[in-house]
């Protein structure tokens, strides 16, 4: 069974959390830099890591940067912006293979850690001291087209509307990266300021996860982020309280051959810490091939491919999405809120209960097998404030009944209705 | 039965390789530090093998497209109910996929080894087709038809392979279309499952945390030696000439998409691993994120994001492919196609044949980290008539010589083609 990370604080400011576990290849670094997501802010935040990794003083354009990763036997640094609540998080990370596997004794991991550190600390500017305009250029173009291509998948597009339609007006509801115009109005003296800032004011994580040593990284972090002592603390604030209000009905259109058909609940606010509880409701009513929505609503009715439920704990909401032929929206909502009213009339047996439940063991038990995604898991576990090993949530979903789970399924309520379809009149 | 261990000194693991007496491949690979066990217990069956006879005197007949992926729904549904319930009950989850020349079906467990794979044994020879529920698929698989429609990724590959084949059946979508499974019935999927889903068609195929012993005493026990099945596939005649230089179509996106590819001459086996991996290195060279080209494409604005660089083959087909969004499709083609001719004329340097090498070295060395991973690639060494390590191998064996050759044979000008989606009204 895996371990808990150990934590480490380096300074008041910076924690380091260190897993290792010599089953796996490989090693990753990620230092994620804790800010409050604002409108006037977002943007210029979010195109920081994106133009960080693309090269440092070093390594000063991408063509160097690349060969010295390629060489590195495939080595990466990346960039993601992410948000949980009210909160925007800045990631920069690096991984790549272990060095017990180079074929010439190469020190890949205490590379790549330099690199990342090179790439925080030493990035290029020009002789004013601010982004290059050429780097900058390039960055927010592409800021801009991962903003407008979020519209090619459709599914995700339509969840993430949701979201923003849900708590619209928040910033909760905010996009990670902010809206085209305000990328668009950015400049490069604007981000280094953004930069700077998020250096001076960013509360900071680094998790290091892999089958190499910990103890080199944490050193050339600890010596790196020395100087970090960030007053205050950043956390997210407690979800706006939108509860109350009637249901929303937000219909798209675009020229798709199959509509999207999204279901956005609120949870009552006093209830939304009840985590576990409402994980496993999501789970008994559309988490698996088991639940109500996959059995009643695909494999009963054939309505559609697909119609899931998933829990956002961040967010304090549940979605439940489906793709299903355009006549027959209407249909398959009827049919999504037949199953939402079972779950809350406690209308489920005890073997779906018991599957739903013994799933989620099933998927908490296989997280330690990727390193991948038992680092996203403790980055979950160290956001909440609290660091549940997956054993933990395994003996917390153990104690849930199914009165829990009843009252879990009467704590939320249809919020918003999304739905993405044809052009009028077309098939 | 005849059992063979296959070691790799290089890496330190190795696999059982199983000649059952049923005439079933198993294949074992134990990963004792890992808390999950994934078994695919797949067939030499795909969307490709639409012509085919099953009695040497009698003539070939031809299926309707896209029954293969039919036939997977439906073994998922035996007499007592969706084989999704066999496995919910231990907690285990379970999937399927068809591709273009195979189908397999497979469960992940973290308990219950034993049960679960005597299920997915036991469900996949059970074939269970009456009229209603052969019918009651047809709307859930349309809607997956549907979904595919409205893909862009998906829709710009199939226009790639219906510009690259003239008759090889690699172009026809694998789901078929709304039309062509409408002529699906139970007695032509019984007729297909009988021809497709012999034993001696079939691999097992297991890794992570299991006993091989355990494994091989439930195989004894489900898959029993049968009479040799005769059947024969028709040999498609494919020219090697393309259909068509150029193909697109228009849809909701928001940048342009492209895939440019080249039909390659069919190969299989350990030549066909060669070969793919001597493309994989020369495409990583020319337009990887360490070449020239590709930072001389994004400082032109022409590209953002990443390109896709890929090796795509099987029975009768060979494609190299690269990829990606940009604001002109065309031009990047254009100058693929010039640094193509400039790199048959100076060959590959020493400096970057090393750094490709590295890289695709690194990889194939992760490839190894992951139980669901090492589960595929056994399944498709196997179906590919290559060992699992032999990759790692090849890549450690290549010289800049065998690249030089493969560069002369492949990435001909006269069998390229672009294929691209543009947005709706730019096309």
């Amino acid at each position: 069974m895996s371990q808990k990370p150990e934590f480490v604080p380096i300074t008041s400011s910076v924690s380091f959390y260190a897993l290792q576990d010599d089953k796996f290849k490989s090693n990753r670094i990620s230092i994620h830099f804790v800010l409050p997501l604002r409108e006037e802010t977002v943007s210029a935040y979010a195109l920081v890591p994106m133009i960080l990794s693309k090269g440092y003083r070093e390594c000063p354009d991408f063509l160097s940067l690349s060969r010295k990763l390629e060489s590195l036997y495939g080595g990466w640094i990346d960039a993601a912006i992410k948000k949980y609540g009210d909160l925007q998080i800045l990631t920069l990370s690096a991984g790549g293979m272990d060095n017990t596997f180079a074929l010439t004794g190469e020190d890949i991991t205490g590379e790549l850690c330099d690199m990342l550190c090179n790439a925080v600390f030493d990035p290029v500017l020009d002789e004013n001291g601010y982004f290059p305009e050429t780097t900058f250029r390039l960055e927010q173009q592409n800021l801009l087209d991962a903003i407008a291509s979020m519209i090619n998948d459709k599914r995700f597009y339509s969840v993430h509307r949701t979201v923003q339609e849900m708590y619209r007006g928040n910033a909760v509801g905010l996009n990670e990266y902010g809206t085209e115009e305000a990328v668009r109005a950015l400049t490069p003296e604007k981000v280094t300021e953004a930069y700077r800032r998020m250096l001076a004011e960013a509360k900071v994580m680094i998790q290091f996860c892999g089958c190499g040593a910990p103890a080199p990284v944490r050193e050339k972090m600890a010596a790196r982020f020395a100087d970090f002592r960030q007053a205050g603390s950043v956390a997210a604030a407690p979800l706006p309280d939108i509860d109350g209000r009637e249901a929303q009905r937000i219909t798209e259109r675009l020229e798709v051959a199959q509509s999207k058909l999204v279901l956005g609940l609120r949870i009552t606010p006093d209830y939304r810490e009840k985590h576990t509880a409402l994980r496993l409701m999501t789970m008994i009513l559309g988490g698996t091939p088991s639940s109500l929505l996959f059995k009643q609503v695909r494999e009963k009715q054939s309505l559609c491919y697909y119609c899931a439920a998933r829990y956002y704990p961040s967010l304090g909401m549940i979605t439940i999405d489906s793709g299903v032929e355009h006549e027959k929206a209407a249909r398959a909502e009827a049919a999504i809120l037949e199953q939402l009213s079972n779950m809350q009339k406690g209308r489920f047996t005890d073997r779906e209960f018991e599957e739903a439940r013994l799933a989620a063991i099933n998927s908490y038990r296989t997280l330690g097998d990727a390193l991948s995604s038992i680092d996203e898991y403790y980055w979950g576990r160290i956001m909440e404030g609290e660091i549940r090993t997956p054993e933990d949530m395994i003996a917390l979903l153990s104690g849930v009944t199914r009165d829990d789970v009843i009252e879990a399924a009467n704590q939320v309520t249809v919020d918003t209705v999304f739905l993405l379809t044809g052009q009028e009149g077309s098939k | 039965m005849k059992q063979t261990i296959v070691k790799n000194p290089r890496i330190g693991e190795q696999y059982y390789e199983i000649e059952h007496d049923s005439g079933l491949k198993v294949l074992c690979y134990p990963m004792e530090r890992f808390q999950s066990a994934y078994a695919l217990f797949g067939t030499r069956y795909g969307s490709i093998d639409r012509i085919f006879r099953d009695d040497p005197v009698k003539g070939f007949k031809t299926v309707p497209d896209g029954i293969a992926h039919y036939l997977e729904h439906k073994l998922f549904e035996s007499e007592e109910g969706d084989a999704f319930g066999l496995f919910a009950k231990y907690g285990a989850s379970a999937n399927a996929f068809t591709s273009f020349d195979r189908t397999a079906y497979l469960f992940s467990c973290t308990e219950h080894f034993g049960d679960c794979l005597r299920a997915l044994l036991n469900f996949v020879q059970s074939p269970y087709f009456t009229e209603e529920n052969v019918e009651k698929e047809r709307g859930i698989i349309g809607q997956e038809i549907r979904m595919y429609d409205d893909d862009p990724s998906w829709q710009v590959f199939f226009r790639l392979l219906g510009a690259l084949y003239h008759t090889h059946p690699v172009k026809i979508d694998i789901a078929g279309t709304v039309d062509s499974i409408a002529k699906i019935t139970p007695e032509l999927l019984y007729d297909c499952y009988r021809s497709f889903y012999s034993l001696d068609q079939m691999a097992l195929a297991i890794a992570g945390r299991f006993s091989v012993e355990e494994a091989l005493s439930i195989v004894d026990e489900l898959c029993l030696p049968k009479p040799p099945h005769f059947l024969e596939r028709e040999v498609v005649k494919e020219p090697s000439s393309i259909v068509s230089a150029y193909a697109s179509r228009s849809l909701d996106v928001a940048l342009p998409l492209f895939q440019i590819g080249w039909k390659e001459p069919p190969c299989e086996g350990v030549d066909g691993l060669k070969a793919e991996t001597e493309i994989m290195l020369l495409l990583s060279c020319m337009f990887g994120e360490g070449s020239k080209f590709y930072n001389d494409l994004r400082d032109d604005g022409l590209i953002t994001a990443g390109l896709d660089l890929d090796a795509m083959w099987g029975r009768g087909y060979f494609l190299s492919m690269v990829g990606g969004e940009s604001k002109d499709p065309k031009e990047v083609a254009r100058r693929v196609a010039a640094q193509i001719a400039r790199q048959k004329e100076t060959g590959v340097e020493e400096a970057d044949f090393q750094r490709v090498r590295r890289l695709l070295y690194g990889r194939a060395v992760l490839s190894f980290s992951r139980v669901s991973d090492v589960a595929n690639s056994l399944l498709t060494s196997s179906f590919c008539d290559t060992g699992l390590f032999d990759r790692l191998e090849i890549i450690a064996a290549v010289t800049r010589e065998d690249l030089i050759r493969r560069l002369k044979t492949s990435f001909l000008p006269e069998r390229m083609a672009l294929s691209a989606i543009y947005p709706k009204g730019k096309s």
